[in-house]
């Protein structure tokens, strides 16, 4: 009995996060320069709602690992997550978006915004968590599809 | 940057139009297969719409967006490999030797409300599933195991990960509640501040944590006996037993995040659900089985850690709620003891446990029964 179950789930579900995340950042980027982009809008709604939804989730288990307390609720993959974030966190060379300096949290705000230095952060903010997506995503890659 | 986008995603459309036309026409393919090939289409096509939206993106000459297009690009490759290395191979592999684990694939979706409109398929490999609601379900199977009965039952434990993946969010939330109680019954008595301590602080971490995904994989084994009964547990231990040293015991350092407890503890776990089932002489032939077996191999049984007796209730009542929670089917006792011959119109569950009996009455002679059993029970189900 094999463990591709959980490989395949954390494949999706990270594939769906990155589409949401580029989604929202070509949305974002065309408004900032005047396209309203409209056509994108009920896909634009599904990304935010994506979004809002790991980004709850991701800021709760980040709270548990204050302290010495382990980490309730997570598979070995999303735990990944948490430890290739707390690194990213640690690397402010590369990661210095509000995501990383403040919190996950923030980022909520800032989809709902109108405001443009907030559109600009947001951004960041998307770009940053597409790198740390992407390092994350490759193995379930190699485990779902392997390597040429 | 714009031609090189522009090109990979004209590339990936001819590759998709390819992949659509590679697809067996659906006369070709079984019932059981419709629904599948109907969502893959779909898939397919609706990755088509995304290829050609990012074509669109370009064409705005933008050249903030070509990161974002990138990533698209590569996201759009890669769900196009799965299902080009993956997905649409139950479909292009189809021969009418598949139609018995398709049948039984069927049948176990369609009796249970949450899956009753989600295809299933299968390919060959170590049993297994993909079990994401984004896609049809593909399970995994040994090419053997797919021409007799007696590994059927299997199928019952990975059908367990689409069940868990259907009620996610309260199945995770009792076992983050099984998480904290493990927590409680390893806290030490006495507590120190010393190196030593925090090792055994981190090391007890590892323990809950590895129960995540542990707790998931006995919900599955507990999914398997509710539905199928003693013909689960005989194809699990089977299947398992003759493996090798590690299905009785692995090193601390094997287990430290481990996707599957030791399959000794499982089979310890099964015979608990045998002794709540009324089945306490099958309990312990089969303790016995695998006592033996660990004996010749001298393993003693040692979990370093990972398991006490301790835990044994708290599991036991957070499965019984997982259960509870998700509803797996269960045939009625009294059905389950009339088994009788396969000639009679007897459901899937009858049929795999007389497989069994059939084979430990006279493992020899059990292939020319199985023979005449696989036909009547695949004429039933049409």
């Amino acid at each position: 009995m094999n463990n591709q179950w959980l490989s395949f789930q954390s494949f999706v579900q990270n594939q769906q996060l990155l589409e949401a995340i580029n989604t929202l950042s070509i949305h974002t980027k065309l408004k900032l320069v005047g396209d309203d982009d409209q056509g994108r809008a009920n896909d634009v709604k599904k990304a935010e709602d994506k979004l809002t939804q790991f980004i709850r989730s991701f800021d709760k288990l980040l709270r548990q690992t204050d302290g010495e307390r382990p980490l309730a609720g997570a598979d070995s993959r999303l735990r990944q997550l948490v430890q290739d974030f707390y690194a990213a966190k640690n690397n402010n060379l590369k990661f210095r978006s509000q995501l990383f300096t403040e919190s996950p949290s923030q980022v909520l705000s800032l989809i709902t915004s109108e405001k443009i230095e907030d559109k600009q952060e947001l951004i960041e903010c998307l770009t940053e968590l597409r790198m740390l997506i992407e390092n994350h995503l490759h193995t379930d890659t190699d485990a779902i599809l392997g390597e040429f | 940057m714009r031609e090189i986008l522009e090109h990979s995603n004209l590339a990936l459309l001819y590759e998709i139009d390819l992949l659509i036309s590679a697809l067996p026409s659906k006369e070709t393919i079984a019932d059981e297969l419709l629904t599948y090939y109907d969502q893959i289409y779909e898939s397919a096509r609706q990755l088509r719409q995304k290829v050609l939206q990012s074509l669109s993106d370009l064409r705005k000459q933008r050249k903030q967006l070509f990161i974002d297009i990138l990533s698209n690009t590569q996201i759009y490759t890669r769900e196009f490999h799965l299902l080009n290395y993956r997905l649409v191979i139950p479909l292009r592999r189809y021969r009418p030797s598949d139609q018995l684990c398709l049948k039984m694939i069927r049948w176990l979706h369609t009796i249970h409300p949450q899956t009753r409109s989600t295809p299933g398929a299968f390919c060959d490999g170590d049993v297994g599933i993909y079990p994401s609601l984004k896609y049809p379900i593909t399970y995994f199977m040994p090419t053997s195991a797919q021409y007799g009965l007696l590994y059927l039952p299997l199928f019952f434990h990975e059908f367990g990960h689409l069940l868990y993946a259907c009620h996610k969010p309260e199945l995770d939330e009792l076992v983050i509640d099984l998480q904290k109680e493990l927590a409680s019954l390893l806290e030490p008595v006495v507590k120190r501040d010393d190196q030593q301590a925090k090792q055994e602080a981190q090391k007890r971490q590892i323990i809950i944590h590895t129960w995540f995904t542990w707790s998931q994989e006995l919900f599955c084994d507990a999914v398997g006996f509710q539905i199928g009964g003693l013909c689960f547990v005989n194809a699990f231990s089977m299947y398992l037993k003759m493996w090798g040293s590690d299905r009785f015991s692995l090193a601390f350092e094997n287990l430290v995040y481990s996707s599957h407890p030791v399959a000794w503890l499982r089979i310890k776990l099964l015979c608990e659900y045998l002794r709540q089932s009324g089945l306490e002489e099958y309990a312990h032939k089969l303790e016995i089985e695998w006592k033996s077996i660990a004996d010749a191999l001298s393993i003693k049984e040692d979990y370093f850690g990972f398991y006490n007796e301790e835990f044994l209730t708290p599991i036991m009542a957070t499965i019984h709620d997982m259960l509870i929670e998700t509803e797996p089917y269960k045939l009625k006792p009294e059905k389950l003891a009339d088994m009788g011959s396969a000639n009679q119109n007897i459901s899937p569950i009858q049929l795999l446990n007389s497989a069994w009996l059939k084979f430990h009455e006279n493992p020899e002679a059990y292939k020319n029964w199985e023979q005449e059993a696989v036909s009547i029970f695949s004429n039933q189900l049409e």
